[in-house]
């Protein structure tokens, strides 16, 4: 055998020696899985159209995008793991965004985060991943992000197409929209979020509410509005 | 045995050296900001974009780059040309690709690390973003920042230049955006006859004193030295141009009280920043004086000799080593 063949056979024995420690070092770490699951009555979007009737009025979704970030783990009330200023944005049309990993390698029976981008977020300049600019969650003409976008037709919205529009956002007082939301008494690492957005539009009259583009009262809450849409289950 | 192995670890060590010098290499130069003394620290978070030479060079290149607007007609400097303060002189109101005409008089850009808000409203609220503003604005550069990275990626030239700034080829809006930010940082002027005053290495005339005093009693509460703005919002008694109702901060804030204010200009190189107001509805610094003159405004009465008093110390405040520095200005290669 010669030296360069001999060099490359250690190096592969070497890599092959150390893959158990990998593999083990992975198998114990403690990993958080939130699941993500954006549904109307109960069922989740199909060909990216999340359709059905609320308050008798038939609805169709097409556009459902939103940030979650600043992950908290907790253990009896205190913290115990903590990804500040880390924010993903999910879209039901990206089935992908809406799993979410956090590795996290601590015991935890709480989790908490964030709907939305926190104040200091929205001051910090020009971001990168999922707060770059480039993702369409930004406003140009005033400052801030839009915490989420829900787009879609309904019969009653007396608008152009039967559109309804919300782009919300906002970090200044009055109209701060970001929403903490933290689920307790976990079981297991894998989390299951539903968002049933049928309580979110229960509660609101599309007719007289159905473009909202800027920070404002209303922004605000319909901010709260969807948080409280936010529910653990199987866990 | 001994022969093979020494040709082994050679032949490695060659092929160790080739791969590393195939590698692009990434070493920014550090740029710290050069300002006088006596300045306040700025207000922009370094920390977050660190000034280097390479990115502080891609911020010049997408500044006079009209690749940013959406028929490549325009670019930032269309209404910020470096030899006039930086701003769209002789037109009230700046125009964007195909003749499209705006709102406002597109502001001077100085000292720019020192200020907390941007735009006559203070709507931006920070300098990285400020350029989302004008690339998508109908009536400015008509585009959007995803189609801008899209079209910087095709370029190899851009792709290099991104690299060298930050380690990145790949153009993202962040990068974008903070390199225009590292070049915009670096348009500092503090070199006028009146910094030179201030250091103690030049004298005012009898006649720019006087308009000195005239400046600090009646002008400085808003234009405070030495930026010459307090970065704040005022509302200086210009009637609504019913043509355009621009009620600048209020719009923003949606408080009664922002009605009509907007943000106070900087004063320095005022000789090249022409015409003046939000609106650019004053040709000259006469009709600027005499503004503040009427008392529905300001009630700033000086006699003719006292205005022209003070416009002789307003002239001390043009900063030719600003105006005409080779680093501001278009990239010649």
């Amino acid at each position: 055998m010669n030296g360069p063949a001999k060099v490359l056979r250690c190096l592969l024995v070497t890599c092959l020696l150390s893959m158990p420690l990998l593999l083990k070092a992975q198998s114990t770490a403690k990993t958080c899985v939130l699941q993500v699951n954006p549904l109307l009555h109960g069922k989740p979007a199909e060909h990216g159209l999340l359709i059905g009737k609320v308050n008798g009025d038939s609805i169709a979704i097409h556009t459902f995008q939103f940030y979650l970030g600043n992950f908290t783990l907790l253990k009896n009330g205190k913290t115990v793991w903590q990804a500040k200023n880390r924010y993903s944005l999910l879209d039901i049309n990206d089935a992908g965004t809406c799993t979410i990993t956090l590795k996290t390698g601590v015991a935890f029976d709480a989790l908490a985060f964030d709907l939305g981008t926190d104040s200091l977020t929205n001051v910090s300049g020009a971001m990168g991943g999922d707060l770059d600019p480039t993702k369409g969650m930004y406003w140009a003409w005033n400052s801030g992000y839009v915490n989420f976008k829900l787009e879609g037709y309904a019969e009653k919205c007396p608008t152009r197409n039967h559109q309804f529009e919300f782009h919300i956002g906002g970090y200044m007082p009055p109209f701060q929209t970001v929403q903490p939301i933290e689920f307790s008494d976990l079981k297991t690492g894998n989390i299951q979020v539903d968002i049933e957005l049928s309580g979110f539009f229960e509660h609101m009259d599309l007719a007289k509410t159905h473009t909202v583009m800027s920070p404002s009262e209303t922004s605000a809450k319909l901010a709260q509005l969807l948080a409280k849409t936010f529910r653990v289950h199987g866990n | 045995m001994a022969t093979k192995l020494s040709a082994a670890v050679l032949f490695s060590g060659i092929l160790y050296l080739v791969l590393v010098a195939a590698l692009p290499a990434f070493h920014p130069q550090p740029v710290s900001l050069k300002y006088p003394d006596s300045w306040p620290s700025p207000a922009y978070d370094f920390s977050k974009n660190r000034l280097t030479k390479e990115g502080i060079e891609l911020g010049r290149q997408l500044f006079y780059d009209p690749v940013l607007s959406k028929d490549s007609t325009v670019s930032c400097s269309s209404c910020h040309l470096s030899y006039t303060a930086f701003t769209h002189v002789d037109h009230a109101l700046s125009h964007g690709i195909a003749d499209r005409i705006g709102t406002r008089n597109s502001p001077a850009l100085t000292n720019l690390a020192w200020a907390g808000s941007f735009m006559w409203d203070g709507a931006v609220n920070h300098l990285d973003v400020q350029a989302l503003a004008p690339i998508s604005s109908p009536v400015e550069m008509d585009e959007t920042i995803e189609n801008v990275v899209k079209k910087l990626q095709r370029q190899p030239a851009y792709t290099t230049l991104f690299f060298d700034a930050f380690g990145d080829s790949t153009v993202t809006g962040e990068h974008l955006l903070k390199a225009l930010s590292q070049f915009e940082l670096t348009l500092i002027s503090a070199n006028a006859k009146y910094d030179r005053v201030m250091a103690g290495k030049d004298n005012f005339t009898e006649q720019e004193q006087r308009g000195y005093h005239l400046f600090q009693k009646n002008c400085a509460r808003c234009h405070a030295e030495p930026f010459f703005t307090n970065y704040r919002f005022e509302n200086n008694g210009l009637p609504l141009d019913t043509t355009l109702n621009d009620y600048g901060r209020g719009a923003v804030t949606k408080q009664p009280q922002d009605s009509l204010k907007f943000k106070v200009p900087t004063l320095r190189n005022i000789e090249f920043s022409y015409p003046y107001m939000h609106d650019g509805r004053f040709r000259n610094l006469q009709d600027v004086l005499n503004h503040y003159a009427r008392a529905d405004s300001l009630g700033i009465k000086l006699s003719s000799n006292e205005k022209v008093d003070l416009v002789a110390f307003l002239l001390t405040l043009t900063d030719r080593d600003f105006l005409f520095n080779p680093d501001f200005a278009f990239p010649r290669k």
